[in-house]
């Protein structure tokens, strides 16, 4: 037996192999040219929790604040926190961002559908190219005011955070086909998502208007503005095609 | 920490939190192994190269379910076999080791001394009744033998338990013992 295994392992070293390649570089390059989710993901949440932390101190830092997270309400990938106090907005932020363009171009400029409202007054279209895959607002002109429609594609799971403040109502709402949503009525909210590219990225726009915000394969969808109600703005929703 | 060069734990820990220089040391000191035990199973050198760099890229994802403090070897092995295994399955191929056993003898005759000749011979002769087991059986001889693997990094690259390869590796060499016997006796007559 000994025998047998010294005279196998003095064959394997004769044996010729094909000489193995240097992979290194090449996977390497591979990993640089697509950061795995896995690697962005805890840098996502840490991003994340590094904002809540900073929320929940400033909320504590106040000596009746002692429940500074009111409730939290998640959806599939979408989390909505209450917190006390909303962090300070951005004065002057557009409610539409980025450059006009035309329908067409902004259909182009993306890879999803780009959804606009079936009703009339909805030619104002801004497309955000600061945003990995673009974002596309639609805004509809309404007698009681504008209605504006954001699109992005986030990532696979999508992580949207909306922290809103004590005095909003946030529920949960039927989209339609299978898709669910979050209704934030009357409140200053702030919205964090994560990017194409995983990265957290905070908006910081305050909004005193109501907010429906979804997703649907991929695709994630904010309603605002002009609203007519939860109702109103549901079956908005469930309209677009 | 600065005095000496990083342990393979401490790369594995960087790689995790996402360094790719980190990540790259630990390519280059694993894809030796890598490649050679993809070329057994995949029985194609490109293919094997393929399989390689795709096991390693997966094992970078993977890395957060890596249990902290494993040994690392075993665990790329067994992307790095599965990887070769769905190509082979792919290409429709049977593992083949592949080796020239025909050059072996040669390149023997060639060297002149009697005595490495000889030697050069039983090689060949040894390495034909290696051909001759089954595929499993000589998966596991050349992962033992022709790899140096450990019986624990031979069960993850086949996929199977570390008993399996054991009582595998013992019937193959049974079964080598009789196929070498079986080559001596004629030229014993």
């Amino acid at each position: 037996m000994r025998d047998l295994e010294t005279r196998l392992r003095a064959l394997g070293e004769h044996l010729e192999l094909p000489p193995a390649p240097d992979l290194s570089a090449a996977v390497a390059a591979r990993l640089r040219a697509a950061p795995a989710r896995r690697r962005s993901r805890p840098r996502v949440l840490a991003l994340a929790a590094a904002v809540l932390a900073a929320l929940l101190a400033a909320a504590l830092a106040v000596p009746q604040a002692r429940t500074a997270l009111l409730e939290l309400l998640r959806l599939r990938g979408a989390e909505v926190q209450r917190v006390e106090t909303v962090p300070p907005a951005r004065p002057g932020a557009p409610l539409a961002p980025g450059e006009p363009v035309t329908l067409a171009e902004a259909r182009r400029a993306v890879d999803f559908p780009v959804l606009v409202p079936a009703e009339a007054g909805c030619g104002t279209v801004r497309l955000d190219r600061s945003i990995p895959g673009c974002m596309v607002s639609v805004v509809c002109r309404r007698a009681a005011g504008a209605l504006v429609l954001t699109q992005f594609r986030g990532q696979q799971t999508p992580f949207v955070l909306k922290l809103v403040g004590p005095s909003s109502d946030a529920v949960e709402v039927d989209v339609g086909r299978g898709a669910r949503g979050i209704w934030i009525e009357g409140a200053p909210h702030v919205l964090l998502f994560r990017d194409a590219n995983g990265e957290v990225r905070e908006e910081t726009r305050r909004l005193a208007g109501d907010v429906l915000l979804w997703e649907r394969d991929g695709v994630t969808y904010r309603l605002e503005g002009a609203l007519g109600g939860r109702e109103a703005a549901v079956r908005l929703a469930r309209d677009l095609r | 920490m600065e005095g000496r060069p990083p342990t393979e734990a401490e790369l594995v820990e960087r790689a995790r939190r996402g360094d790719v220089r980190a990540y790259e040391r630990i390519v280059q000191t694993h894809q030796g192994i890598a490649f050679r035990t993809a070329y057994l199973v995949a029985g194609d050198a490109a293919d094997a190269e393929d399989a390689a760099q795709e096991a390693f890229v997966k094992a970078y994802r993977a890395l957060g379910r890596f249990r902290r403090g494993a040994p690392f070897r075993p665990w790329l092995l067994r992307i790095v076999a599965n990887e070769a295994r769905n190509r082979r399955r792919t290409a429709g191929r049977r593992a083949a080791l592949a080796v020239r056993a025909a050059a072996l003898a040669e390149r023997a005759a060639a060297d002149g001394p009697d005595a490495a000749a000889a030697a050069a011979e039983e090689r060949a002769r040894l390495l034909r009744a290696v051909e001759r087991l089954r595929e499993e059986e000589r998966l596991v001889v050349a992962c033992r033998y022709f790899l140096d693997l450990s019986e624990a990094e031979t069960a993850a690259a086949l996929g199977v338990r570390p008993g399996t390869v054991k009582s595998r590796l013992s019937r193959a060499l049974e079964r080598l013992r009789a196929l070498l016997e079986e080559a001596e006796e004629p030229a014993g007559a």
